[in-house]
């Protein structure tokens, strides 16, 4: 009986207490949803999307209201036109974060993109009030008074854009769009 | 009990397969880092389809009815194996304290284990000892094929533009799974025609091939076949003269010291008695045709050990005797306990930037002098007198109990003392028992030698057996996941975040690559992080102060050429031009004209003189122009 227990019992306690030492030791800290987050940047700098997708599944998974995971999320999804997918994590980054005008301004386009164009405007006066000088609200709003045919608001939103950013690489095309509202504005004046 | 017979001889032939696996697939297994393959991923493989191994083989016994890892029951070098393993936790705990030495004891118990594993499949059937012994013969062939191919300049590097990137620059998974990746690693030393195989350095395989080729010269001797003789003849003389052209001087010694020693211990010392065979004349004969023999291969060879021989006490010789200084003066600092696995690094450096108050020579400790370069003065360095004792115990009963084994023929007991003995030499000069792909067939070729008709015959009752499997697969397979989930993960994790790292920062990124090399740096500090990621994002916003803080931090866990020379441009910028130049110096003396960071250096020093001359400063203009005259770097 005692060789018994020697021969087949020792061996399990043996391996018990490796098998407890090895699951004692410290192990390595794992990555935060912050640090995930930026391990998706890299990522999707390095054209590996796929990869950037994963960190961030898992930095969400973690932490689901995590402010800069949200962001980065947000911004893919816009890029690569997945609106309301986009419009959920841009909430979720700004609510995490209130002063993130970046992700409000970004929430306020895929709102836009998905027609909703109250959610959108009122991001973009949101930004608006709380920088006055952000001249890509200012083109947004003024591009969204556009398309909901708002020609004096859309002209006084892109004069504002040009002033706060005159050399923006897009001048000759917000000035042209400029002279198109002042000819409608006139044609409507007329009519 | 028919279906428990069925079931074990279904595990039985995957057992064989797994080994097979294990034995060929990691060793050949490449990686981009030439120069580092004793790294991820072979290490990766090691350990993962060595947990894969271990548990098969208790699963096996376990149905049999045969206790666990009881393959060489009553052998004393069993037994201190087991101290050996033990102490190494103990050390660990008491040594310097990270992460990083816990990482490494569960590796080495791994691969301790894996040994135990295969002496308890072998025992079962002595016979299967001819199949370790095959899986071995065609990874030296393997080997050899690659290095001759190398050394030919077959040309990898060409093939490797026409076969289509997939890992590579992905980051995704570590290098060296894709073609191409193979193509481009065997590549980089054919265009410099060195036998290095998938080894990575003349040394590692040479020693390699001092411990496998007597085990299998002894057993192509032994075995009745002529075929099969014949079949190993047309690996082995290959790999003895690529073992010749590598000129490596430590192994070829070891081969020499350790046949003479080995066949005193097997066949007599009268037999070896050096003195009667000069006495007579046919022994002289012997000696001298030997000699000549020995310098016409290496002649023939491309004549590496003749020039080695000719240089008497080189740099290689100097800078090992330096280091082994040092070695001691840390032992004499943790004489009973040690520093613990890997412990020597870290204190070196310590030690050295205290000699040198510019902290220049962290070059030669942190790339050149990581390893102590002779594995028993390691061993008693980082796992003290206690340590070192146990190893002792382990090597001597071991030569004791392979000379007693009656189930090898004098000629297998002779190549087994032989192996380990020249590897044992050997391991004086380098660090072999560190290199993944040499420790494991270390622990093949320990457990092979202890390998004998002594198994217990089965004894658990036939109704028990499922229970005892179920129990011992169960605690074996929670220590399985949790090695690889804390070992080797961490590796594979920290060499993806530094591929990030290395893309935020050349999108000049720099906050993010901060965030994710110090995440990289936590993973792994020794192996997966580069530590001139965040040195050169210093250096590009000009936070000169913050790169000597960093490189301070950094070099107390390793860092490269590269780290250098980002600390050296730091320096300058801060107007630190003697240490700039010094640095820049060092670089170039030590890793000589092939590193890239050496030709940078030597571009900046040129840029460092023009600057000097415009400033009329005539005294830092001397120490630039005689830096420059020093001698070359000596030969790695």
């Amino acid at each position: 009986m005692e060789m018994v227990l020697i021969k087949y019992v020792a061996p399990l306690l043996i391996a018990g207490s490796l098998a407890a030492v090895f699951t004692a030791m410290p192990g390595v800290q794992p990555a935060s949803p912050d640090e995930l987050a930026e391990v998706a940047v890299g990522y999707i700098k390095a054209k590996q999307e796929s990869f950037g997708k994963d960190a961030l599944r898992e930095a969400l998974a973690k932490e689901p209201g995590n402010h800069r995971a949200n962001y980065v999320a947000g911004m893919l999804a816009l890029q690569e036109e997945r609106f309301p997918e986009a419009a959920s994590h841009l909430k979720a980054a700004y609510e995490a974060k209130p002063d993130d005008r970046d992700a409000l301004l970004s929430y306020g386009v895929a709102c836009q993109r998905l027609n909703d164009y109250g959610a959108a405007r009122a991001a973009y006066e949101a930004v608006r009030k709380a920088e006055p000088n952000n001249a890509k609200a200012a083109y947004n709003l003024g591009m969204l008074a556009i398309e909901t045919l708002q020609y004096s608001v859309a002209k006084g939103c892109l004069e504002d854009y040009l002033r706060l950013q005159p050399d923006a690489p897009d001048k000759a095309f917000v000035s042209g769009k400029l002279n198109e509202l002042s000819a409608l504005l006139k044609k409507r004046k007329a009519v | 009990m028919k279906f428990l017979e069925f079931l074990g001889k279904g595990l039985d032939g995957l057992i064989g397969v797994v080994l097979l696996v294990l034995l060929l697939v990691p060793p050949l297994h490449l990686q981009v880092t030439v120069l580092e393959t004793y790294k991820v991923p072979q290490e990766f493989l090691i350990v993962t389809i060595g947990w894969v191994f271990i548990g098969l083989v208790a699963l096996a016994r376990s149905l049999a009815g045969q206790p666990l890892w009881s393959g060489g029951s009553k052998s004393w070098a069993r037994w201190g194996t087991i101290g050996f393993c033990a102490w190494l936790w103990i050390s660990s705990a008491l040594g310097y304290s990270s992460a990083l030495p816990w990482q490494f004891a569960m590796t080495v118990t791994t691969y301790l284990m894996i040994g135990q594993s295969i002496l308890d499949w072998t025992e079962a059937r002595l016979g299967r000892r001819n199949l370790v012994l095959a899986g071995l013969t065609l990874l030296v062939g393997c080997q050899v094929a690659l290095s001759l191919a190398e050394y030919f300049r077959v040309p990898f590097s060409t093939w490797a533009k026409t076969v289509p990137t997939f890992t590579q620059s992905t980051g995704s998974i570590p290098y060296g799974w894709w073609l191409h990746d193979i193509c481009y690693v065997l590549g980089f030393p054919s265009d410099q025609g060195a036998l290095v195989g998938t080894l990575g350095n003349v040394n590692y395989l040479a020693e390699f091939l001092a411990l496998l080729l007597p085990v299998l010269v002894t057993w192509a001797i032994s075995l009745k076949s002529k075929l099969g003789k014949v079949a190993l003849g047309l690996v082995l003389v290959p790999a003895f003269l690529v073992l010749v052209a590598t000129g490596t001087r430590a192994a070829l010694l070891g081969l020499m010291l350790s046949g003479l020693l080995a066949a005193g211990l097997v066949w007599g010392w009268s037999k070896v008695d050096l003195r009667r065979w000069w006495a007579d004349s046919k022994g002289k004969g012997g000696i001298l045709a030997s000699a000549i023999v020995l310098v016409a291969l290496s002649a023939v060879t491309g004549g590496t050990l003749l020039q080695k021989l000719s240089r008497g006490v080189d740099g290689n010789i100097q800078g090992r005797l330096m280091i082994w200084k040092n070695a001691l003066d840390l032992w004499a600092a943790h004489p009973f306990s040690g520093a613990g696995l890997g412990g020597f690094r870290v204190l070196n450096v310590a030690e050295l930037e205290r000699h040198f108050s510019t902290g220049l020579p962290s070059i030669l400790a942190l790339v050149r002098f990581g390893q102590v370069h002779n594995d028993p003065l390691q061993a008693l360095v980082e796992l003290g007198v206690v340590g070192f004792s146990l190893l002792l115990v382990v090597a001597v009963a071991w030569w004791r109990e392979v000379c007693k084994n009656e189930s090898l023929t004098p000629v297998q007991r002779f190549g087994h003392l032989w192996a380990m003995g020249a590897l044992l030499v050997a391991s004086c000069f380098g660090f072999p028992f560190h290199i993944p792909v040499t420790a494991l067939a270390v622990v093949v070729v320990f457990a092979l030698g202890l390998a004998s008709e002594r198994e217990a015959t089965a004894s658990v009752p036939v109704i028990w057996r499922p229970a005892y499997a179920l129990v011992a697969c169960g605690l074996i397979a929670v220590m399985g996941v949790q090695a690889v989930q804390k070992d080797v993960w961490p590796l594979f994790q920290a060499h993806r975040y530094g591929f990030v790292a290395g893309q935020l920062k050349d999108q000049s990124r720099y906050k993010e690559a901060e965030v994710v090399y110090d995440l990289a740096f936590r993973h792994n500090r020794f192996k997966g992080a580069e530590a001139y990621y965040v040195l050169s994002t210093l250096v590009d916003q000009q936070k000169y102060d913050e790169v000597l803080k960093r490189y301070d931090e950094m070099a107390k866990v390793g860092i490269g050429t590269e780290g250098n020379y980002w600390k050296a441009r730091a320096l300058y910028a801060t107007g630190k031009t003697v240490d700039a130049v010094n640095t820049y110096n060092y670089i170039i003396r030590y890793f000589g004209e092939q590193d890239d960071n050496a030709k940078r250096s030597k571009r900046r020093l040129a840029e460092i003189a023009e600057d000097l001359l415009k400033q009329k400063d005539k005294n830092g203009l001397k120490l630039v122009v005689k830096k420059q005259l020093e001698p070359a770097k000596p030969q790695p």
